[in-house]
């Protein structure tokens, strides 16, 4: 499973949830609100569960399905590759 | 196609689902499983900029979402005795039970309200009922059982009802998704990305 590497983790509408922030290609910040232990830690970086989608091969940018719809409506993203980690490859 | 009772213990028993805790046998019936009530609610209040109403506009880019709730956001923790939900608001609840639908499971799921609150003028969604596949699903970490579900409820009806923890508050509906969801990245999909920008 990929994850989406987060710019920022806010507290969320109650104490067991935070708000997870990245950014798309475009540079508009995304909100999902998730419990707070769904997310990974790797020192001080929280990273984001996803699933890759899509590779674009001209830009190598790639469309990631977030968990669930965050507050910004979307479901699916176009983010940089150096914001994925993980595997990039089919899941289904 | 929805899931009867049998498939829904056949997909937990295999982990295609997770449902934590369990619900007990008096909450499942034919084709849904009640789930019940947190303790903790939240109530959304106008933001105020120099006091002053202020509309909200999630689909402008600068939309900051994490301070809106910062301002706007006021915390219930339920007691045992419950929390009176009046007529013509709305509020912000989770379920108890976790949920989690990996991937690979093929499964998606729906909550739906109860009749009998229905009722009384009590909703648990805002036209967005569905749980897509995928939900709550944290690979490699065993100890993760699920996401709770969010409820967005609302009282339309002439009564103030009182919620309580624990209380029956909505139904599961878990249904097959037919074929393979178009995930995972091998090269070939024709579909392309924004070309204005470049990495």
């Amino acid at each position: 499973m990929a994850r989406l590497r987060c710019k920022e983790v806010a507290p969320g509408l109650r104490s067991s949830e935070r708000v997870a922030i990245f950014a798309d290609v475009e540079g508009r910040d995304h909100f999902l609100r998730v419990e707070g232990d769904f997310l990974y830690r790797e020192g001080e970086q929280a990273l984001l569960p996803v699933a890759v989608v899509h590779r674009d091969p001209a830009t190598g940018y790639l469309l990631v399905e977030l968990p669930h719809e965050a507050e910004t409506g979307a479901n699916r993203v176009w983010v940089a590759p150096d914001q994925v980690e993980g595997p990039v490859e089919a899941v289904a | 196609m929805i899931l009867s009772d049998r498939e829904i213990r056949a997909a937990l028993d295999r982990d295609a689902m997770t449902i934590t805790p369990l619900p007990q046998a008096s909450a499942w019936s034919s084709t849904a499983i009640d789930l019940s009530l947190d303790r903790e609610l939240v109530r959304l209040k106008k933001p105020l900029i120099a006091g002053v109403p202020t509309p909200v506009s999630p689909a402008e880019a600068g939309y900051r979402f994490d301070l809106l709730i910062r301002e706007s956001g006021e915390q219930i923790t339920m007691s045992s005795s419950g929390h009176v939900f009046p007529s013509g608001e709305f509020l912000l609840a989770w379920t108890t039970e976790k949920i989690q639908l990996p991937h690979r499971s093929r499964l998606a799921a729906r909550v739906e309200g109860k009749s009998s609150l229905a009722r009384l003028g009590i909703g648990v969604h805002v036209t967005a009922p569905t749980i897509h596949a995928g939900f709550g699903f944290k690979q490699g970490d065993p100890g993760y059982v699920g996401s709770p579900l969010q409820l967005e409820m609302w009282n339309c009806g002439p009564l103030d009802i009182k919620l309580v923890p624990g209380m029956p508050i909505c139904q599961l509906i878990v249904e097959l998704v037919d074929g393979t969801p178009e995930k995972g990245y091998d090269g070939r999909f024709s579909i392309q990305g924004p070309k204005q920008l470049q990495p």
